[in-house]
């Protein structure tokens, strides 16, 4: 099993130093526009408040938090952090496993001496390892970023400790969803298409329902159970959506898991 | 002791027939052909035995164990070369081969990967991705035997292969069955099977037709008799029991005959012929006579 492990670890490495460079980049390019909100409240509040609620509430700004205000100007921005790294997660879960039919090694593994538990344990293992460490990446390189341009403006560093700290769970579950979808689905062509896909529209669905409303759907939209303005106003998490975010990943890991051990391998 | 013991195997592919009820052994140091044309469900049987699909009924053992409750256990004394290879193109070869090292309880794996990447000449530094197909082969052939498997699954294993690799290929494959090694070889190329093995199976439309010696199978059961002449009677050689493959041209009748030689060789001493031929016929001849 430390074999496949260490193989997918060194595999991904690469990938792992993009996306951290890139996060990196991100963090800081985020609050680099924040001193034009902070040092100006009255003028800022004052244009918000000419938009509908509604549209305010479609791009996370329909909080209490003013977006002059750093806990308000995070929750605003966090998004982007949340959405690269759902999609850096997408991306190893729908390839993982499907990567070996696609480039026909799976003949290759699967006639070696280990069963396909070991295989896939080894494989979603190597992934929860990347992505803790891409998740620590972005938490680091946003706690420096938001020290560096928060121009003297206060701001509550548990809640927002708190806050980074969802970034992991929120890996976790797109990486088992997107497993799951790439067990179920005959043959995976396209990585990259299907993960912006499940991102992207899970994104937008958790704009539209955040305008139209509709509590039920809520639940079913993951971006939705680490809610920024939720967590930074309250400095805890939305406990209303535990159950459904274990039941999702438990769900996705158990029958991806089923799916994998018992699936025919077909020839070239 | 057997090797591999297949019972009433059966596995479908939807509605699709894949294999039927195949039911054979492969005897402890035996070479075993396996002959078919493609779509007969050589794969399949294969693919099963390695635990790459599940049947849908029937059992599959190898040394004695059940291939898929004992799966990784089995497969750490197997050594499989599929008939199209293809590995991780990134990587180098001695990567991909020290990888595989990776997953064998076997200490000496990497002496012998050497030795064998030296016969087959083959060179360690390259990626995969920038190997011939010939050379894919051959990384093929170093990670399914550097680990001295007690049973070898070949798979249509010399496509790809030039004449001269083959032949080194065939005496690896000796080498390591005269060490103890039994070897599956699955192929369609009857010439090589004819050379290489003991005993032969032969698979048509998914079910075994026929599992028998070589030897048996070309001089007990059939003679390949050529008979020519003017005048022919060919209808009191056709009506003769035991005759089948019947192809009369011009002046010349062949035929297999099955059954008492006396009787045919009566015949022929009745009749007037320029020429008599009763020859053991070759393996392809046998296999296109079941193939009917």
């Amino acid at each position: 099993m430390l074999n496949i492990l260490k193989y997918e670890l060194k595999l991904h490495l690469k990938s792992l130093i993009i996306w951290g460079i890139s996060l990196v980049i991100l963090a800081a390019l985020l609050m680099l526009f924040y001193p034009t909100f902070g040092d100006d409240v009255a003028l800022v509040d004052k244009m918000l408040e000419n938009y509908p609620k509604e549209l305010l509430q479609a791009f996370g700004m329909g909080g209490q938090l003013s977006l002059a205000t750093v806990p308000g100007y995070f929750s605003f921005v966090f998004v982007f952090l949340q959405l690269m790294l759902a999609i850096q997660a997408s991306n190893y879960g729908f390839s993982i496993l499907s990567v070996e039919e696609r480039e026909l090694t799976a003949d290759y593994l699967m006639t070696k001496p280990v069963s396909r538990s070991e295989i896939y344990i080894s494989k979603f293992l190597a992934s929860v390892i990347i992505m803790i460490l891409s998740s620590g990446i972005a938490i680091v390189a946003s706690l420096i970023s938001i020290e560096a341009f928060r121009n003297g403006h206060p701001y509550d560093q548990e809640r927002m400790v708190l806050l980074l700290l969802t970034l992991l769970p929120l890996s976790l579950l797109f990486l088992s969803l997107s497993l799951f979808i790439s067990t179920l689905l005959k043959k995976v062509k396209s990585v990259l298409s299907l993960s912006l896909g499940l991102c992207f529209g899970l994104y937008i669905v958790n704009s539209v329902q955040t305008i139209v409303g509709g509590k039920w759907v809520s639940g079913l939209i993951p971006f939705h159970y680490f809610e920024p303005n939720y967590i930074l106003e309250n400095g805890e998490l939305n406990t209303n959506y535990f159950m459904m975010y274990f039941i999702i990943v438990v769900v996705s890991i158990v029958v991806s898991y089923k799916t994998y051990l018992t699936k025919d391998i077909h020839s070239v | 002791m057997n090797v591999i013991e297949l019972n009433q195997l059966t596995k479908y592919y939807g509605k699709s027939r894949g294999i039927e009820q195949v039911t054979l052994d492969v005897k402890e140091g035996e070479i075993f052909g396996f002959i078919g044309p493609n779509g007969a469900g050589k794969s399949t049987t294969i693919r099963t035995m390695l635990g790459l699909l599940y049947p849908d009924s029937g059992t599959a053992k190898i040394f004695g164990k059940d291939c898929f409750m004992s799966g990784p256990e089995i497969r750490q004394e197997i050594g499989y070369l599929p008939s199209e290879v293809f590995y991780y193109d990134k990587m180098k070869v001695i990567d991909l081969l020290n990888y595989t090292a990776g997953f064998f309880k076997n200490k000496n794996s990497k002496v012998k990967m050497r030795e064998l990447a030296e016969i087959m000449e083959l060179d360690l530094k390259k990626r995969i991705e920038d190997l011939s197909y010939g050379n894919k082969k051959k990384v093929g052939i170093v990670q399914g035997l550097m680990h001295s498997p007690k049973l070898i699954v070949l798979d249509e294993p010399t496509s790809g292969l030039d004449p001269l690799m083959q032949q080194k290929f065939f005496d690896i494959i000796k080498k390591e069955n005269q060490n103890g090694a039994s070897v599956f070889f699955s192929s369609h190329i009857l010439a090589e099977v004819q050379s290489l093995c003991n005993r032969v199976a032969i698979i048509k439309d998914g079910q075994i037709i026929k599992v028998d010696d070589i030897k048996s199978m070309r001089e007990d059961n059939y003679k390949k008799v050529t008979l020519k002449g003017n005048q022919i009677p060919s209808d009191q050689f056709i009506n003769l029991q035991g005759v089948t493959n019947i192809h009369h041209v011009d002046r010349e009748l062949k035929f297999f005959y099955k059954g008492d030689i006396n009787q045919l060789t009566h015949l022929v001493s009745q009749n007037s012929l320029k020429d008599v031929l009763i020859e053991e016929p070759t393996l392809e001849e046998i296999f296109m006579h079941y193939y009917r």
